[in-house]
């Protein structure tokens, strides 16, 4: 399988605390990933590492990627969805066109505002839209130069049903697409919808790892719900 | 770049500080202080004064402020995954803040030239634009300098009052040095914004000496403050 990013015992620790520990992991073309795992289990930094915002402690190298330029055909949203302050999101869209090295048309940047439900909001500040319409901007920013992976942070936290809903059906429209994603998730039921491969963290290691109907199948549980707390409860005990 | 260029001039058009720190403030401190002193010496150093001052202020809010609020919303890690590099998107920014900065000084200088009838050829204002230019994004580059250990905008503004404040007033911007103390005449001698000064007022009368003179520090400043900001540039508060 051609793989995209693989990245081998990854560790990191913040004031002596280890937030992630000798965690290997590897993405694939055409797989839509999810990592899951409670609040503080190492998700994010995972996510920051992999994107090079974070340094690892060590093994800086560890971390391979499909091709040299991969950072022009890498979609990313950060769970803290930023903007340039002052610009609508139009103008946000244009900017981060161009911090991509893309020259969009002003009616190719409509398209995008229209294909992300964004079309009549597109005069307004970025910053003043409602949490939904910022993630959707946040998204529709990930795939403005047509990337090959797109990784999210928690793209449907905080959001209503349909908004999730909405962002569920893009990100199987990516892979209908041929774009991987990889994106951390509290939502099981989302996660169960859309993913073909789950990355269980806790306490910063991998703890299970696989597709998750064979999961269910291997652990004979009912649904992703019931073995999640499964292991987050044999992890409080061991 | 021209994309990043054009968004931040119509960005910068719009904001309110613009027009209070580089044209509101100058044209008024012109025009007040030269009614006040009717002297034509004394109305020009004040003209001169002002607009470097309006170079330096909209240098130092803009940029400063810009970066805190951007860093802070987590914009510039966002910047750190996409292939744009560093140097160029600080040098497209700067290029845009850069036309808005010459800008404003020209209006000061019209208006100053306009109300008390001061009769510069137009040879001494084509003359003015290569000192305006080296000067504002020598600013522009220290304050994206600065910007790197100011954490807020309280910070900032102490930062102004530690460093801005007295490259002001230890030069003979608003008044002469000859009769300041020792010390406050070493400092204008190592202090770039008399340099600036200096180059303004040797293009406006022709002092072709004064002029090169000041060319030739205000680019070691471009080059010394760009080195700095790219150096010392910091992605996120973490």
């Amino acid at each position: 399988m051609d793989i995209l990013i693989e990245a081998k015992n990854l560790s990191k620790s913040y004031d002596g605390r280890t937030v992630v520990k000798n965690l290997s992991i590897r993405i694939c073309r055409g797989e839509i990933v999810a990592l899951i795992g409670p609040n503080g289990a190492g998700k994010t930094t995972t996510l920051s590492m992999l994107l090079g915002i974070v340094p690892a402690d060590r093994n800086e190298d560890s971390i391979k990627y499909w091709r040299k330029d991969y950072k022009a055909h890498l979609g990313v949203q950060l769970q803290s969805t930023p903007f340039f302050e002052g610009y609508s999101a139009e103008e946000n869209l244009e900017l981060f066109s161009a911090l991509y090295g893309v020259k969009k048309s002003k009616r190719q940047i409509q398209d995008v505002l229209k294909k992300f439900e964004l079309y009549d909001v597109g005069k307004t500040a970025a910053l003043r839209l409602s949490i939904g319409q910022q993630k959707r901007l946040a998204v529709a920013v990930t795939t403005l130069h047509n990337p090959e992976l797109i990784i999210l942070d928690e793209p449907t936290a905080g959001l209503d049903p349909k908004a999730k809903k909405d962002i569920r059906d893009m990100i199987t429209t990516f892979s209908q697409n041929n774009i991987s994603v990889i994106f951390s998730s509290h939502d099981l039921d989302e996660v169960w919808k859309v993913a073909n491969r789950i990355v269980f963290i806790n306490k910063g290691q991998i703890v299970l790892e696989g597709n998750p109907q064979e999961l269910l199948k291997h652990y004979q549980t009912t649904d992703l719900e019931a073995l999640y707390l499964q292991f987050i409860e044999e992890e409080g005990k061991s | 770049m021209r994309t990043i260029i054009k968004l931040t001039l119509k960005n910068a058009i719009r904001d309110p500080y613009l027009l209070f720190w580089s044209l509101f403030l100058p044209i008024a401190g012109t025009i007040g202080l030269g009614y006040f002193i009717s002297s034509m010496n004394f109305i020009q150093r004040i003209l001169t004064g002002m607009l470097c001052t309006s170079v330096i202020f909209y240098a130092y809010m803009t940029t400063v402020f810009t970066n805190i609020a951007q860093r802070r919303r987590g914009v510039y890690t966002l910047l750190q995954v996409t292939p744009l590099s560093l140097s160029k998107y600080i040098i497209s920014i700067s290029l845009g803040w850069t036309v808005i900065a010459s800008v404003c000084s020209y209006a000061v200088l019209l208006a100053g030239m306009l109300v008390f009838k001061i009769p510069y050829s137009i040879g001494a204002v084509f003359r003015l634009l290569p000192i305006i230019l080296l000067a504002a994004v020598g600013y522009i580059f220290l304050s994206f300098f600065i910007s790197g250990f100011c954490k807020d905008e309280g910070r900032a503004s102490m930062i102004n009052n530690i460093i801005i404040m007295p490259m002001l007033f230890c030069s003979d911007a608003f008044y002469p040095l000859q009769n300041a103390p020792q010390i406050i005449q070493y400092i204008s001698k190592i202090n770039p914004f008399q340099y600036f000064v200096n180059g303004v007022r040797a293009a406006l009368n022709g002092v072709f000496p004064n002029y090169m003179l000041s060319i030739v520090i205000l680019i070691a400043v471009l080059f010394a403050a760009l080195f700095l900001s790219v150096k010392t540039f910091k992605f996120s508060d973490v």
